[in-house]
């Protein structure tokens, strides 16, 4: 089973873990795992769009690539820090949102409440470049896809301890975004890679929820070594939760 | 013979219709005589009113006037997701309000004088449509909850809107119009067609006539100067037709009963009420008699071309400005990128404009029968050629 895994920052822990069950002959549908996987901030695979007879493509020497490698599956772990991005600090006049999927979660006190359609519509423009190149992609692979859901946000322990991950300056811890806040923005997120993923017939690899600890930050076991990304342990898990699509994906067609 | 004197001897040139439009040059058409009032570019001017009414919104703003709106995105809101929500279109985000009724009710709701009963469209398990805003987000909303929080904002930046306002500028466009039966609520779109469910039981077509739209109208400006003393207000008609009528008959006839019968109510109107003036969009573009065909190919759209004629003739009547703020007005002029004048706005009215909804459905139904023949022809064929069964 030959995965070709493309993706930014989050796919080195999804690369680490695959390398690892490789070692540890995992298989896939029967078959043992090889993998290539590709970083598209590679200068060479950069832009990774292009413009071609006046619409967006894929970079042509990525076009190669996939032509190439005659991957069984590609495994797209792209983009996935925008809502960190967008949620780490609050602005000025902080402001929360009831998330649809779970209306029970606490919203901040005093703050002004928004519609989950501006949070989503908000990360739907700051995606825009990762949404595009899904969507590239998945007009020129003619393998399956899967995009694997990047990894729910770092606690506030690891963002005080990181924070020139975030900021240039020192920052005013008080303007810190709660983990809960933080967590409903990494959903909304999710949901717009759900959409792109229906729309593309790509299947989505939702993290499991052993790795999510309350109220919602990245279990700690499956933490990098920073405050945004995921370990290898995750990527072992996240890879095997693909398997299980394309296995899930194999027997529906048979 | 000599010349006798009659009423129409010392007519100003104006009154005779070839002085006034057939010797006029093209982009020159100009039917307003005199405005009963002008206002100054830092007058806060708010706006309301069917698809065009967007227009005089944006030129308010791009043109250095002081456009009020009080239902501002948050920060962290960026600017397309800004559009996407349709912050800005107007003074608050009501949306579209197609009828004198709809603006009577508005002003009812967000001051707590009427709750309808049919208060939210239920799509599913995570989507509630706003009846009175139906596509003022996209995927609505995701509770009841969040729509009454929302709502909740929404109507004390109404409030604020009618209470701050200098001028207020209604863009008139429908009489049709659908409503609960239970309490006369009138929703913007028919329920069905872009949330809720059509009931003949629970709702009804309504076409209003001169006397009701006068009445709303009266209503409401009484009303609005209840809460604000100031408030002069300006009316004018939507040149653009109708999507579709509920009526009987060609929408054509539809499109001139609704039309006529809107410039007769704001006659009626600004002769009865102070501090009224009537702004003849409709004239210039939809008239017929402008040297230019104002009207993209779809005789729906007003061109960008009709759009400017419109707001020339608006700003030469209705603003007052400076000599400071003209040098601003034309700097502002000097560094906007230039606009293609043969481009149909459609693009730009579809933005918000909820009656193409009507059309769209009907796009849809017409593409799921030619598919569903399709399938029919493909099924018949394929079971032609198809071997006999074991």
């Amino acid at each position: 089973m030959k995965i070709l895994g493309l993706g930014h920052s989050h796919i080195v822990a999804i690369a680490k873990g695959c390398y690892e069950l490789q070692q540890q002959a995992f298989h896939i549908c029967g078959k043992p795992v090889v993998s290539r996987f590709v970083y598209l901030y590679d200068e060479q695979l950069l832009p990774t769009l292009e413009e071609e007879n006046e619409r967006l493509r894929l970079n042509a020497q990525l076009r190669r690539i996939i032509d190439d490698e005659r991957p069984d599956v590609i495994v797209l772990s792209v983009g996935g820090n925008e809502h960190i991005a967008v949620s780490v600090t609050q602005p000025k006049e902080r402001f929360d949102f009831i998330l649809g999927a779970e209306p029970e979660l606490p919203l901040e006190a005093g703050a002004i409440l928004l519609t989950e359609a501006a949070v989503r519509e908000t990360l739907r423009e700051k995606m825009a470049p990762t949404l595009s190149v899904i969507k590239a992609i998945s007009e020129e692979a003619s393998a399956p896809l899967v995009c694997l859901e990047p990894p729910p946000p770092l606690p506030n322990s690891r963002i005080l301890a990181f924070p020139k991950e975030f900021f240039r300056k020192a920052f005013d811890p008080r303007k810190l975004s709660s983990e809960v806040f933080r967590y409903k923005v990494w959903r909304t997120q999710s949901a717009l890679y759900r959409e792109i993923c229906a729309q593309c017939d790509i299947m989505f690899a939702p993290v499991a929820v052993e790795f999510i600890e309350p109220p919602g930050v990245l279990a700690e076991d499956a933490r990098g070594a920073d405050a945004s990304h995921a370990n290898a342990f995750f990527g072992q898990r996240m890879i095997a939760r693909a398997g299980e699509l394309i296995a899930s994906r194999r027997v529906d067609a048979e | 013979m000599t010349k006798k004197s009659h009423p129409y001897s010392k007519l100003p040139d104006y009154a005779y219709w070839r002085q006034g439009v057939a010797d006029v040059p093209p982009g020159a058409l100009d039917p307003v005589v005199e405005a009963p009032f002008r206002f100054a570019a830092r007058d806060e001017v708010a706006t309301a009113g069917s698809c065009f009414a967007q227009h005089i919104g944006r030129y308010l703003k791009s043109s250095g006037c002081n456009y009020l709106v009080t239902e501002e995105p948050h920060s962290f809101i960026g600017p397309q997701a800004t559009e996407a929500l349709n912050y800005g279109i107007y003074s608050a985000r009501y949306g579209n309000i197609y009828t004198s009724r709809q603006l009577l009710q508005l002003f009812d709701r967000a001051y707590g004088r009427f709750a309808p009963g049919e208060n939210y469209w239920r799509e599913g398990a995570a989507c509630v449509i706003d009846p009175f805003r139906p596509q003022i987000q996209p995927g609505g909303f995701n509770s009841e909850r969040e729509l009454d929080y929302d709502r909740e904002r929404h109507f004390h930046c109404v409030r604020e809107a009618f209470e701050k306002l200098d001028v207020f500028v209604f863009t008139q466009g429908l009489t049709e119009l659908w409503r609960s039966r239970e309490d006369g609520a009138v929703f913007p779109l028919c329920p069905g067609v872009a949330g809720g469910d059509y009931s003949a039981a629970k709702h009804e077509f309504v076409n209003l006539g001169v006397e009701e739209v006068v009445a709303d109208m009266t209503a409401f400006i009484e009303r609005l100067r209840s809460v604000n003393k100031k408030a002069r207000v300006i009316l004018t008609v939507s040149p653009v037709p109708l999507v579709a009528t509920a009526e009987p008959r060609h929408v054509l006839l539809s499109t001139v009963y609704s039309k006529s019968t809107l410039r007769i109510a704001c006659d009626r109107l600004t002769r009865s009420l102070d501090q009224m003036a009537y702004f003849p969009s409709y004239e210039i573009v939809a008239g017929g008699y402008a040297p230019t065909d104002y009207f993209a190919p779809d005789r729906r759209s007003v061109t960008q071309e009709g759009v400017a004629h419109v707001m020339r003739v608006f700003e030469r009547h209705f603003i007052k400005r400076s000599a400071a703020q003209e040098a601003l007005r034309g700097a502002i002029r000097a560094l906007a990128p230039a606009a293609r004048a043969e481009d149909p706005i459609a693009e730009a009215m579809r933005l918000m404009c909820d009656e193409e909804a009507l059309s769209l459905e009907r796009i849809e139904a017409a593409r799921e029968t030619l598919a569903d023949a399709a399938e029919d022809e493909a099924e018949g064929g394929e079971a032609e050629e198809r071997p006999p069964p074991d």
